[in-house]
């Protein structure tokens, strides 16, 4: 029989949310056992975020305000307009509850971070402040460890685990190091395991996210809504080698100096983008979707794609002083990494860069609790949806803190108020099997077949999709035979074709929601670009999508708060009549 | 597009790679996965839950006798691969 350990409050995941949702159970005053992928204070999207130099976290100006930091803020905002702001963004999809949670908490976690950091003296502006990445990791895990929680590291999520009566009881794992699998029993187990990238090619992320909460979640019958919504970041590197998957040319490009050239060193925003548009995608924070939009049309129907796929980036500069200046604005680019990246741009006049996969603003279900459907199980997170609609502008930085601090509040509560029921025996028996599977398989090796699954999701639901691609998609998915995939060393210690397998797993079933949820949303809207609907249709499609056990049905998204206004739009032509629409425009 | 030649301690003795295709701005990360892709699926190394962007600190390797990070070290030339500590979980993997 495997190991199992006992905890009331199981967390999965040490990027922001699971940090902070561990520390909020603590400090209901339950005991708490959280377990990651990788190094706890290391490990997730978290660090990544603004390429661990500059990820903005924000909240309301006037709060922001409130903080004392020298430059920043605005006290004529308020958290109305940021409400408000937040549902324009997400072009009216937005589950409005979730937005006042967002709102309501971002102040208490900007504030966490600052006074925790004495020495931080952020830039920013009126909503927003800008740290590295490791800073809001640093901090979230300093304040853990003044608390008691357990953390099991290097271990994978394999399965939820159920009691008899069907609720959540906890967790199967691997210990990738080992080679182990345990078990972790709990009283409420909370879900923080980010998002869904390794279904991709071309990523943003860290090696690790494979989407195994959410795909766990879908295998145990849990609701996911918009799973179709898939954030593209239009300014990552994808050649040299060694820093593909770098989003540093995104973060230096909101200024005047960027410019995106095809393989014919020709500009191209303008040919697909009306000029009020391309003046949006420069210098608004709308660029992600414009921009992928416009380098999508260039690479894959105008066939003016570099050699690596993709485009370049390049910074030209009116005179030295100017160019000095903007170095001097952004002392981050003058060491190391971040230095070389910057040379190798000014030696070869600009470095390739395409749209990767970058944030899911789909994923489990949540209420403003953030209690799945399931009974015992809890989301936060990137791994959930709702909160930013259609198109996320404001920080997932903040979205992952706010949300743990609340998920671990309701965790504890459901943890307290019982007791542990035990994992009902045939149901872990059933996940033990299921994992050691590809043991008994002399099949093909797994490596191809995640190669396979990134080719399909990445060709049918990519930056633009369309009917024929993703119903192609969708076929060559469930064709699939996982089965037939076998492990290619018997040793489980640090096995990685067993870990890819279990990957592979993951990423078909979070495949197999992303594809059902694009076909059945016949519209375009946010980041979601449909060539065959390519238009905003507010009479028909003010709808979210929700799938579970397979099936995808729409439900209409409370519009009592910051209603649409009703027609039907072109797609670009309602992301600029949204725009005119917010406050800061 | 030029070869290199691959040396990698495995539980003891040096299994060879040779000729591996390498470009302009390969890590040792972006060899040591080249390798499990093309050319043996049984390499272990540290990538499970690295960044590739010199942050984590987690994908630690001993390259040509020196303790680097695998994702932040380029290739210049052949190599000559070890675990980077003693407690070695097995090929490059340690505790």
């Amino acid at each position: 029989m495997i190991k199992t350990m006992n905890s009331q409050v199981l967390i999965i995941g040490s990027g922001g949310a699971g940090l902070r949702a561990a520390i909020s159970a603590a400090d209901a005053g339950a005991k708490v056992l959280l377990v990651c992928k990788g190094k706890v204070n290391r490990s997730g999207s978290t660090l990544l975020a603004g390429a661990n130099v500059s990820a903005d976290v924000m909240c309301d100006g006037r709060s922001m305000a409130a903080m004392n930091i020298p430059g920043i803020g605005d006290e004529n905002d308020s958290k109305e307009k940021f409400f408000n702001d937040i549902i324009l963004e997400g072009v009216y999809l937005n589950d409005r509850k979730l937005v006042h949670q967002y709102v309501e908490n971002a102040p208490q976690v900007i504030k966490e971070i600052v006074d925790s950091n004495s020495n931080l003296h952020p830039k920013g502006d009126d909503r927003e402040i800008g740290i590295p990445g490791s800073t809001i990791i640093d901090t979230y895990y300093n304040m853990m460890k003044t608390r008691d929680i357990t953390v099991v590291q290097d271990s994978a999520l394999v399965e939820l685990l159920k009691a008899e009566d069907a609720s959540v009881a906890g967790a199967l794992f691997l210990d990738l190091i080992h080679g182990e699998l345990f078990a972790v029993q709990a009283g409420a187990t909370v879900l923080a395991t980010g998002g869904m990238h390794n279904c991709y090619t071309f990523t943003s992320g860290t090696t690790g996210l494979a989407g195994e909460g959410q795909a766990a979640a879908i295998r145990a019958g849990a609701e996911m809504t918009e799973m179709e919504m898939v954030t593209f970041c239009p300014g990552v590197i994808t050649h040299p080698a060694k820093w593909r998957g770098s989003i540093l040319p995104y973060i230096i490009h909101t200024n005047d100096h960027f410019r995106l050239r095809n393989s014919k060193n020709e500009e191209f925003l303008a040919k697909h983008l009306p000029q009020s548009a391309v003046d949006l995608a420069l210098h608004s924070e709308w660029n992600k979707l414009l921009l992928c939009y416009a380098m999508y049309k260039e690479v894959a129907d105008e066939g003016n794609g570099d050699a690596y796929g993709g485009v370049t980036f390049d910074m030209e500069y009116d005179s030295k002083e100017q160019e000095q200046e903007f170095y001097d604005s952004h002392p981050y680019l003058k060491e190391g990494a971040c230095l070389s990246i910057m040379d190798y741009l000014r030696a070869h006049h600009g470095i390739p860069v395409y749209g990767a996969a970058h944030y899911f603003d789909g994923g489990l279900k949540v209420d403003e609790t953030f209690a799945t459907t399931l009974p015992g199980l809890f989301a936060a997170g990137e791994c959930t949806g709702g909160t930013f609609g259609s198109n996320r502008v404001s920080a997932a930085t903040t979205q992952m803190l706010v949300q743990g601090l609340q998920a671990g509040k309701t965790a504890a509560e459901c943890a307290l108020a019982h007791e542990a029921k035990p994992i009902c025996p045939a149901c872990l028996e059933k996940a033990i099997a299921d994992a050691e599977k590809p043991f008994a398989v002399k099949g093909e090796d797994p490596r191809l077949l995640k190669k396979r699954i990134n080719e399909i999701v990445s060709r049918a639901a990519g930056i633009v999709r369309e009917q024929q691609q993703l119903e192609e998609g969708l076929a060559a998915i469930e064709a699939l035979q996982l089965e037939q995939y076998g492990v290619t060393v018997a040793d489980r210690a640090y096995n990685r074709s067993w870990m890819d397998w279990l990957e592979c797993r993951a990423m078909i079933d979070c495949a197999k929601g992303i594809l059902r949820s694009s076909l059945a949303r016949k519209e375009s809207r946010g980041v979601f670009i449909r060539s065959d609907y390519f238009f905003t249709d507010n009479d028909n499609w003010l709808v979210s999508t929700h799938y579970k056990n397979g099936e995808v049905w729409l439900e209409p998204v409370d519009q009592t708060e910051i209603p649409a206004p009703a027609g039907k739009l072109d797609y670009i032509a309602n992301i600029e009549a949204v725009i005119k629409r917010l406050t800061y425009s | 597009m030029k070869t290199i030649n691959v040396k990698i301690n495995r539980g003891g003795s040096y299994q060879e790679y040779a000729q591996v295709p390498v470009e302009e701005g390969m890590s040792v990360m972006d060899v040591l996965e080249l390798l499990y892709e093309t050319k043996d699926n049984t390499l272990a190394f540290f990538r499970h839950e690295a960044c590739h962007q010199e942050a984590c600190g987690k994908c630690l390797v001993k390259a040509n006798g020196k303790v680097c990070l695998a994702c932040g070290t380029e290739v210049c030339g052949d190599l000559v691969l070890d675990p980077w500590s003693s407690k070695v979980v097995r090929d490059l993997v340690c505790e």
